[in-house]
């Protein structure tokens, strides 16, 4: 359905010089809308031909989501945004590799983010600089209490999860997830056998994928 | 027998789509995956549902509004630097896969012009080995020629394999002549191999994996092969380098490092 629908009229647009020309058929305005009215793998699809407009239209989809992580992984407002721009330039320059059937393009896109903000965390000092983080790593109970305060209904569905959840699994996700912490450096952290730390993850995920389960669709 | 099923594999799941994993961990809990244990593919599909859906939950932090410019502008930029300086596709691709076997004609040029230069051997001997140095010129020469025919072919497609391992820079590419049933697949960056160990390339159609042939790489993690029983090109084909036990295996059982499709 994708390729038919936005192909043609793309290349048309695209490869038209002059926009009064008769074969532009469709208006920025228009190819915008049908834009926003594309799945992710179809814009993905787009992107592999080249189409910059597409790359704004997944940038608005997912940008809010991923400067969020990095700012909160980061806790630094200029190297979020860093993370961010090279988030974007990498879903440019490997959209040929990605593979629908290896996830979601939200999955994709959300794994770039998480490892590229893991690798800015650990470059050389970066924890040492943010010295901040080491008592908040103790006291995780609190971080969820702050990280969300005016979402809507069917996104409070996994805050609400999350604060379902007992202490020590959700200080396990915290450190992992939301930190980037390795399981071995969390065991360290919270003075557990790194098997408990594996347990409790595993254990927390269920958790949240059970509450999460009746809002999947809209979540995705 | 469930519990050591629970910490053995199900404890590791979180883990591997959190790609915190490395190493013989990673690779038995990808052996354990293709065995196609339906436990631990449905943990691994929650791990993914909750770990994408996880940063919803963080509350909105402004972004600059130029942001999305600056990232526009900068591709822009990248764009334009490779158009005024005039690389080539061809340039790309000798550029970024910087395989040694590229330079061998000018390597062997430069090493036979020393050798001219500190040779303490007789004239005689001096002529010999510039003899002998030539005709390796020339066949690396007619080697380079042979393979910018090939690259320049229309009828070559290129597909691109990129590594899976996010901690390595792995990457490959499939030159395809799709007029003949030949094929050359490059790779780099690519970890070397200990003893007992091959890597093995595999074309999987219909989801049915087929032996491509075994390699090993060099210190630099490089590596080209020349394929000639690549299939017909029809419908969705994918393409996997993956490591196995020395000689190769009927079908792909170990980590993968390189994938791709056309």
């Amino acid at each position: 359905m994708g390729s038919n629908r936005y192909g043609p009229k793309y290349v048309k647009l695209v490869n038209c010089p002059y926009s009064n020309a008769p074969n532009a058929f469709i208006t920025q305005v228009e190819m915008r809308e049908e834009l926003r009215a594309g799945t992710d793998q179809e814009l993905i699809d787009l992107i592999k031909r080249g189409d910059k407009e597409a790359l704004r239209e997944i940038y608005s989809r997912f940008s809010q989501a991923v400067y969020n992580m990095a700012f909160r992984m980061l806790r630094d407002r200029e190297d979020a945004e860093e993370v961010v721009q090279e988030i974007f330039l990498q879903v440019w320059n490997k959209a040929q590799t990605y593979e629908r059937g290896r996830g979601a393009v939200s999955t994709w896109i959300i794994n770039i983010a998480r490892s590229r903000s893991i690798d800015k965390l650990r470059t050389l000092g970066y924890r040492d600089k943010n010295t901040e983080l080491d008592e908040e790593k103790l006291n995780s109970n609190t971080d969820f209490s702050r990280i969300l305060e005016d979402r809507e209904e069917k996104n409070n569905v996994i805050f609400q999860a999350l604060s379902a959840l007992p202490e020590n699994q959700r200080a396990v996700i915290e450190l992992v997830y939301f930190e980037g912490f390795t399981h071995v450096e969390a065991a360290e952290q919270l003075k557990e056998p790194v098997g408990t730390i594996k347990t409790r993850l595993r254990l927390g995920v269920i958790k949240l994928k059970e509450k999460m389960a009746p809002y999947i669709k809209e979540l995705k | 027998m469930d519990q050591n099923h629970k910490t053995e594999y199900e404890d590791q799941i979180a883990l591997f789509a959190l790609g915190l994993l490395t190493g013989y961990e990673l690779r038995k809990i990808e052996e354990h995956l293709g065995t196609g244990c339906q436990i631990c593919t449905a943990l691994l599909e929650d791990s993914e549902t909750v770990f994408t859906n996880l940063p919803y939950v963080l509350k909105d932090n402004p972004i600059s509004p130029d942001l999305e410019d600056r990232i526009l502008d900068k591709l822009d930029d990248i764009e334009e630097r490779h158009r005024t300086q005039g690389k080539s596709f061809l340039q790309d691709f000798w550029k970024g896969l910087s395989p040694v076997w590229l330079n061998i004609g000018s390597a062997v040029a430069a090493a036979a012009i020393i050798f001219l230069f500190i040779s303490t051997l007789t004239l005689q001997q001096r002529l010999d080995t510039q003899e002998k140095n030539m005709e390796a010129l020339h066949a690396a020469l007619e080697k380079d020629e042979e393979m910018m025919d090939y690259v320049k072919n229309p009828a070559v497609s290129v597909i691109n394999l990129a590594g899976t391992m996010s901690d390595l820079e792995s990457s490959g590419r499939l030159l395809w002549d799709t007029d003949t049933s030949n094929a050359i697949l490059l790779v780099s960056n690519v970890p070397e191999l200990v003893p007992g160990q091959t890597y093995q390339f595999w074309v999987v159609e219909n989801g049915k994996a087929h032996s491509m042939g075994t390699f090993t790489v060099n210190q630099n993690g490089e590596h080209m092969m020349e394929i000639n029983c690549m299939p017909e090109e029809k419908g969705k084909i994918e393409f996997a380098v993956t490591l196995e036990p020395e000689g190769g295996m009927p079908e792909p059982t170990g980590a993968t490092y390189l994938v791709g499709s056309l």
